[in-house]
């Protein structure tokens, strides 16, 4: 057997294997479907684009456009390296079976496998659309030369990047096996991450991120791609610089090829730390909590303490709760940006709050059991203790949390001291109510089997369909408050009826109350009978 | 350098995970063509030891042999060594048949002989009719048949088994008990670990108990039950509750504690036709420290 024809078996099963994978799941297979439905449009005016752009620079030599096309590849090389880094850490560097692999060919074999496998993915998308875009930019700048030119720059790009991407993945994930700090906070440094990602997009701040990477990037080899994709074109390329991109990425892959072998072996055959998960055992379980199992009938405090010791220990399984943060992130970043609190901040909190509190333990009253569903079913009058314990420990959590928050953000903004108030009731009795709320629907489209939440880590978490009924639910129970509150409704309605202003939010804020409180009184008595008259399948 | 005296060789050989000993100070000399059984509770570290073995941990110190190659040549250990790990490494989305092939076109098998081998082992596992179906949905016995073949596809001098009968129904299990007993008579060498030890008293040639990382004792299973025949009807669960029990008390009344063997009224001496088969090595092991 040559020596690349192992890296190529390895790539093409584990292409197959994605590729059924992906057919055998009818969700993720939509999900492509409508991506690429969407992509359409995009990519035949992308063409049409690369047509016109063909035109405009044809012969044109002034010094911008160069730049703007080494910029343009320099930007593309740190997509290419960022999206394949992040692919390379969640997906490509954990292969499944690594043990069976690793007693039958080498490391090298491996690594050089799920390389060719990102490699062959990435070329199916952009190789197609490039190749189309490069004959397009061709025609309209009349330049046969500039397809081959194109092409080759494209591929460099993609032949230098991806290695890239993963020499960055193995060494985080070098770091991460190695690190105990980072091995415990992993998680925490994900949420983060995650959050920080969203909160770039929907604030249009990626560029200030980027630049700097631009710029640290522009002196170095990586601008000559631009060089090479635009010979032929007349607007000032360097023939020696797109030589040079060649020269460069070839000297660039037998590096990356050899750090990506001693990077993989470091990390496939290290030890890595062991975290043990010791907990001190106190003399009474009740002390930790205080005076909560006073309050609490004894079933209830047994289902919220273990709620929260089950949270504490596995975030992971709370991983619904990140949508709402992810909304909220917009908003904060805005206000910190702006440096001013608008009238909707404390809205965001307040329904984001509310969201989150209802997500967190009772979406999935059932399932969350997990294999002790069985004797909990057993055991005397679980429904009750089951449906309110899960929504005490979320509303217990959450809810003063959201209450603060929402006061603090509301104080700071232009709403007055009495709309404020009418908030912390809205904050108070929503995050409450979303619980309640969440435990009906829960019950009715439970999870019971745990499902992949990373790519090494299962966990029970409520369902999709759950969730986003359950979202729904939330809004509408919320939409009178924030309509009541919001500045230009608030301020319309009450020109119309005649009231001030704070009587409209209150108004608001007493039909959420009431709506919150009709549906979870409902939802509970839904899940309380669903919960009594369970059966194992 | 390689060495040609035993199929699987192990001096001294230690793991430690920090302050942790997982292994420690392990000999191991294993003839060709034997069954080697790997006894000890859970936690004791024999997959710890199976995993320097097959070179897919570092030791911490020490060294061992496969075959002659040391295990920090890992391209010369793969080649000789077939590994069943305790969850089969098979991929849920292939075929059973796709899987098997897969794996040989790895070994480099050639594609007729790859062929026949297949299509022999999936026969003899009664897996022919499920071949071509994807391995998501086989049962856990046939995961387990189709890991087995992959581990001896190749025809490896030495397999690591671990737990290989696990999940098995009656028929299937005595099938693979069959083929590992074939398997010496070819002059292949299993290193076997197993908590089933009817199995290893079937099988093993010599037996091993590792006990917090420590071998604690060896020997052929006649020589290990001999020693202990204080009453009558010792068996192998007899030795292994006793040579793992904490120092002092004793787990079974019948035996004595885990210092046996060097009692001359009652261990190796009981039987002069073992006596020379077994060696103690918590005694040694305690001198060590």
């Amino acid at each position: 057997m040559t020596r690349g024809t192992r890296p190529r078996l390895v790539a093409r099963i584990e292409l197959r294997r994605r590729w059924r994978t992906i057919k055998g799941n009818t969700t993720q297979l939509l999900a492509i479907a409508f991506v690429a439905v969407m992509l359409l449009p995009f990519s035949l005016a992308g063409v049409l684009g690369a047509y016109l752009a063909g035109g405009f620079v044809a012969g044109s030599e002034t010094e911008p456009l160069i730049d703007w096309a080494r910029m343009a590849f320099v930007y593309g090389w740190i997509f290419v390296v960022g999206f394949g880094g992040y692919r390379a850490y969640a997906v490509a560097l954990r292969p499944d079976n690594l043990d069976g692999l690793l007693t039958t060919v080498s490391h090298r074999d491996v690594i050089g496998g799920l390389i060719l496998t990102e490699l062959a993915l990435w070329s199916a998308f952009f190789l197609t659309i490039g190749s189309a875009a490069a004959v397009a930019f061709a025609a309209g700048a009349g330049s046969v030369l500039t397809i081959p030119a194109l092409l080759l720059a494209l591929c460099l790009v993609l032949v230098t990047g991806l290695p890239a991407g993963f020499l960055l993945a193995l060494g985080v994930r070098n770091a991460g096996v190695r690190s105990r700090l980072l091995s415990r906070l992993r998680t925490l440094f994900l949420v983060f991450l995650g959050v920080g990602y969203f909160a770039l997009i929907s604030t249009n701040a990626f560029a200030s991120v980027l630049e700097p990477i631009y710029r640290v990037l522009a002196p170095t080899p990586i601008d000559w791609f631009g060089d090479l994709a635009a010979v032929g074109l007349g607007i000032g390329a360097s023939p020696f610089r797109a030589i040079g991109a060649v020269g460069f990425s070839i000297a660039f892959v037998v590096a990356a090829v050899a750090s990506l072998y001693r990077l993989a072996e470091w990390l496939w055959y290290a030890d890595g730390v062991h975290v043990t998960h010791e907990v001190e055992r106190s003399a009474d379980g009740a002390s930790r909590f205080g005076g909560l199992s006073r309050v609490l009938s004894r079933p209830v405090f047994g289902v919220v303490a273990v709620d929260w010791k089950r949270a504490r220990r596995s975030p992971i399984s709370l991983s619904f709760a990140l949508y709402p943060l992810i909304v909220l992130a917009g908003p904060i970043v805005t206000a910190v940006q702006t440096g001013e609190v608008g009238t909707g901040l404390p809205l965001w909190i307040l329904v984001c709050g509310t969201w989150v509190a209802g997500s967190l333990f009772a979406l999935n009253v059932l399932g969350q059991e997990g294999a002790a569903l069985p004797v909990t079913l057993l055991s005397e009058a679980p429904e009750r203790s089951l449906v309110v314990g899960h929504v005490v420990s979320g509303a217990l959590l959450i809810a003063p949390v959201t209450v603060a928050a929402t006061v603090v953000a509301g104080l700071l903004s232009p709403h007055s001291a009495p709309a404020v108030a009418s908030l912390g009731v809205s904050a108070l009795v929503l995050s409450v109510g979303s619980g309640a709320i969440g435990t009906g629907i829960g019950v009715g489209f439970p999870r019971l089997e745990a499902v992949s939440v990373s790519r090494s880590t299962k966990a029970i978490v409520p369902s999709v369909f759950a969730f986003v009924i359950y979202s729904a639910a939330v809004l509408v129970v919320a939409l009178p408050t924030v309509v009541a509150h919001s500045g230009v409704a608030s301020h319309a309605l009450a020109s119309i009826v005649g009231v001030d202003r704070f009587v409209i939010g209150l108004v608001g804020t007493v039909v959420s109350a009431v709506i919150a409180c009709f549906v979870g009184v409902g939802s509970m008595y839904v899940a309380r009978d669903r919960v009594r008259g369970y059966r194992l399948g | 350098m390689t060495r040609n005296t035993h199929a699987i060789e192990a001096r001294d050989l230690t793991k430690r995970f920090g302050t942790e000993t997982a292994v420690d100070g392990l000999d191991l000399h294993v003839e060709r063509g034997t069954v080697y059984g790997f006894l000890g509770p859970n936690g004791a570290g024999k997959t710890t030891a199976m995993r320097m073995l097959t070179s897919l941990t570092r030791p911490t110190d020490g060294e061992a042999w496969i075959d002659g190659n040391p295990v920090s040549d890992r391209d010369a250990i793969r080649a000789s060594i077939g590994y069943l790990p305790e969850e089969p490494p098979v991929f849920d989305e292939l075929t059973g048949r796709e899987q098997l092939e897969y794996f040989g076109r790895l070994r480099d098998l050639p594609a007729a002989e790859m062929t026949t081998r297949i299509e022999g082992w999936l026969d003899r596992f009664d897996l022919e009719g499920d071949a071509d179906k994807r391995i998501e949905d086989y049962s856990k016995g046939m995961r387990q048949k189709v890991g087995l073949i992959q581990a001896l596809l190749h025809e490896p001098d030495v397999v690591f088994l671990d737990e290989p009968t696990s999940g098995l129904d009656p028929r299937a299990a005595r099938t693979v008990l069959d083929v590992i007993a074939e398997l010496t008579d070819d002059d292949h060498t299993v290193f076997l670990s197993t908590h089933i030890l009817s199995v290893v008293e079937e099988l093993a040639d010599v037996v091993g108990v590792l006990y917090e990382g420590d071998l604690v004792t060896e020997g052929s299973p006649a020589a290990l039950t001999a020693r202990v025949e204080a009453e009558e009807g010792t068996t192998l669960e007899d030795v292994f509750l006793s040579v793992t029990a904490e120092r002092g008390p004793v787990a079974s009344g019948s035996v004595p504690g885990p210092n046996l063997g060097s009692d001359p009224e009652s261990g190796s001496g009981s039987d002069p036709r073992h006596a020379g088969d077994t060696t103690d090595r918590q005694d040694e092991r305690a001198d060590d420290r």
